[in-house]
């Protein structure tokens, strides 16, 4: 990439890669996961990670089964073992709910069970669920952030160019949304529909409701900046020559601001991440079987569920590595280069 | 000044009258009313339900509705709790305490942290501690304070130091005095810390700066040649110069802070707002769920008023309507 956007872009590239890594794994979930997210195995609950070696000459997993049902131990079935097979016919799906496939990156027949992070209680596959997991908050939260960018860009565009009264009723109505405790909006606009909706359902609720708490603060950055730059000459020379607002916002306004706009979307997603994990940790958010970060490190909230799978916490840890990367992200493209020019 | 007060007071009492409407709104959206419940019982007859509907107002317009139930608010009935079977406002009173207690501790511990360690950090701008601090404030920053409490519930599980779950344990409920207070305190610790380390981070980073844009002023300079000793270089030229950043986004934080304490209360079965929310959303209590957005934006805006006058002590230039 060239010019300005294409700097800030290579100044970030680290945290981006990994980014689109995380975000091209998630959307690939089908693929790269063995099992469905709720393809279940009541026998191998709590199975901790067994991780293929090299056996016979071949890469093998031993097949396990069960010990002690209650300390979830496990033994090795003696000579039990099967290929791991690459580029394979495994479980059938439909990648993205359209397009009907059985191909996996890799899979084992039964009875073995591949388990490379572990299995949850009901012997669900955490790797697997894990990317479906990771597939469902990207694209809530992105759609969600994109919703709440059009309303917050446009309010503040509204009240930054137009000023009086609008200005005040917009402002305001801003005002009152930053004065509640985004959690508590949040579970208040949950607690309006009544439990136990589809997911389909549950999620439009969490995309608006996200949205609805979020687009306060970035129509009062939006407002500030569309009011500097109402004052500029070109803005006052287009609205002399007849220009009307949306030409005025479009060709003038915006393009001066997408800077700010980049960087406000890229510190404002982690919040989106987290409001989506931790409504769906509540038990507001989606519901089982579906997958979510979130409620994924709900299975684990009892002491007894963290010592017998403590591997379950793994998806509180996969939150933290992708909001510091956003966190990074946003710096990056903020902090001055190395010329001392800010960014 | 009067003139600045009068404008605050005004914008409070009009943003107040927003989240009022906001949540009435709320109400009014949500599918039924407490009475679509009777309704559906065949042994009562329409009739009733009519009379019922004008005994409450519910065949009122919206705006009527609203202006009644404003009334109602101001007087101090927030309405019935149904799963609880109370009053709305006496559930609030018992759990609006601790809910304060847990986020005043947790404000005090992080401030307390952040600020002793961004003075000493920053005298040092890239030395080993402001590395480590900084890198430890990043963490701070992107954990979730729910994932940092089911850790504090692993620690807590793994040495035995704290006790988890409720805000007092049984055999010393009754116990007053010292006993008593000693078991709130090791009860509080971990809640606490909890919600403290998690907004550790952005404190930090914003002192920092700040005394880093404090030490590059000549009046520091001046101070420095004068000789005077570290200590007083630090608590009364660092320390009381910049605060003031960290005072005027206090208001923001204690939005964040009351949020994560809701989660804090949960994951620790702390008995406080947050998880009388959230037992009031999963039982579909919508006066208790609008009671609970009330009393949590009451206690936000309480909070940046008490910023705002913080401010007002600290920075003499707002005091003359320099900023204000």
């Amino acid at each position: 990439m060239k010019g300005r956007t294409g700097k800030y872009f290579r100044r970030a590239r680290l945290p981006l890669a990994i980014l689109a890594i995380f975000f091209v794994s998630g959307l690939f979930a089908e693929f790269l996961a063995p099992y469905r997210y709720d393809s279940v195995r009541f026998d191998l609950s709590y199975m901790p990670p067994v991780w293929p070696s090299v056996h016979s000459g071949r890469l093998e997993v031993p097949v396990m089964s069960v010990s002690d049902p209650i300390l979830h131990r496990f033994r090795q079935n003696s000579g039990q073992w099967v290929p791991v097979r690459f580029l394979c016919r495994g479980e059938g799906y439909r990648w993205m709910g359209v397009i009907r496939s059985r191909l996996h990156l890799f899979c084992v027949d039964s009875p073995g069970r591949l388990s490379i992070l572990g299995l949850d209680v009901f012997g669900r596959d955490l790797w697997s669920r894990l990317l479906y997991g990771i597939r469902f908050s990207f694209l809530l939260s992105i759609s969600a952030v994109s919703l709440s960018f059009l309303v917050g860009v446009l309010a503040g565009l509204v009240a930054g160019t137009g000023g009086g009264w609008i200005d005040q009723l917009i402002m305001r109505t801003g005002e009152v949304f930053m004065a509640i405790p985004s959690l508590y909006l949040l579970m208040g606009i949950r607690a309006v529909f009544p439990p136990g909706l589809s997911t389909t359902e549950v999620t439009l609720i969490m995309t608006g409701a996200l949205a609805f708490v979020g687009w306060a603060g970035l129509a009062r950055v939006v407002r500030g900046v569309a009011r500097s730059l109402r004052q500029e000459e070109f803005v006052l020379a287009a609205q002399a020559v007849g220009v009307s607002w949306w030409g005025i916002w479009g060709r003038h306004i915006l393009p001066n601001m997408s800077y700010y706009l980049l960087v406000a979307l890229t510190i404002s997603i982690p919040g989106f991440i987290v409001g989506e994990a931790g409504l769906s940790f509540l038990g507001l958010g989606v519901s089982e079987p579906h997958p979510s970060l979130g409620n994924i490190l709900a299975e684990s909230q009892s002491l007894p569920a963290m010592k017998a799978a403590p591997w379950l916490l793994l998806s509180g840890a996969v939150i933290v590595i992708i909001v510091v990367l956003f966190n990074l992200l946003g710096d990056r493209l903020r902090e001055p280069d190395q010329n001392g020019n800010a960014g | 000044m009067i003139r600045i007060v009068l404008i605050r007071l005004f914008h409070l009492v009009v943003v107040l009258s927003g989240i009022l409407f906001l949540s009435f709104l709320l109400i009014h959206l949500a599918p039924g009313n407490f009475l679509s419940q009777m309704a559906m019982n065949p042994q009562v007859s329409p009739d009733i339900i009519r009379q019922m509907k004008t005994l409450y107002g519910l065949d009122k317009p919206f705006y009527l509705q609203f202006l009644d139930w404003m009334a109602a608010v101001l007087h101090g009935n927030l309405g019935y709790s149904f799963s609880y079977h109370l009053p709305v406002i006496q559930l609030l009173f018992s759990r609006i305490p601790l809910t304060l207690l847990l986020t005043v501790t947790a404000v005090l511990l992080s401030w307390g942290m952040a600020i002793p360690f961004a003075v000493v950090g920053a005298s040092r701008p890239d030395g080993w501690l402001d590395r480590s601090l900084t890198a430890f404030s990043y963490l701070s920053i992107s954990v979730p304070s729910f994932f940092l409490a089911l850790l504090g519930v692993l620690l807590a599980g793994a040495t035995g130091w704290f006790p988890i779950g409720g805000a007092r344990s049984e055999a010393s409920v009754s116990s007053g005095g010292f006993a008593g207070g000693f078991d709130l305190i090791h009860h509080l610790a971990l809640p606490a810390l909890t919600l403290a380390l998690g907004s550790f981070g952005v404190l930090y980073r914003l002192m920092r700066s700040s005394v880093l844009e404090v030490r590059s002023k000549p009046f520091f300079a001046a101070a420095r040649a004068r000789g005077l000793s570290q200590w007083i270089l630090r608590v009364r030229y660092l320390f009381r110069n910049a605060l003031n950043p960290l005072v005027t986004v206090f208001g923001m934080e204690l939005g964040g802070l009351l949020s994560g304490a809701a989660f804090v209360e949960m994951v620790y079965a702390w008995p406080g707002m947050g998880r009388l929310m959230l037992h009031a959303v999963m039982t579909e209590d919508l006066y208790l769920v609008m009671g609970g957005i009330l009393a949590g934006s009451l206690m936000l805006l309480l909070g940046n008023l008490l910023a705002d006058a913080a401010l007002y002590l600290l920075d003499p230039r707002t005091r003359e309507g320099v900023t204000g």
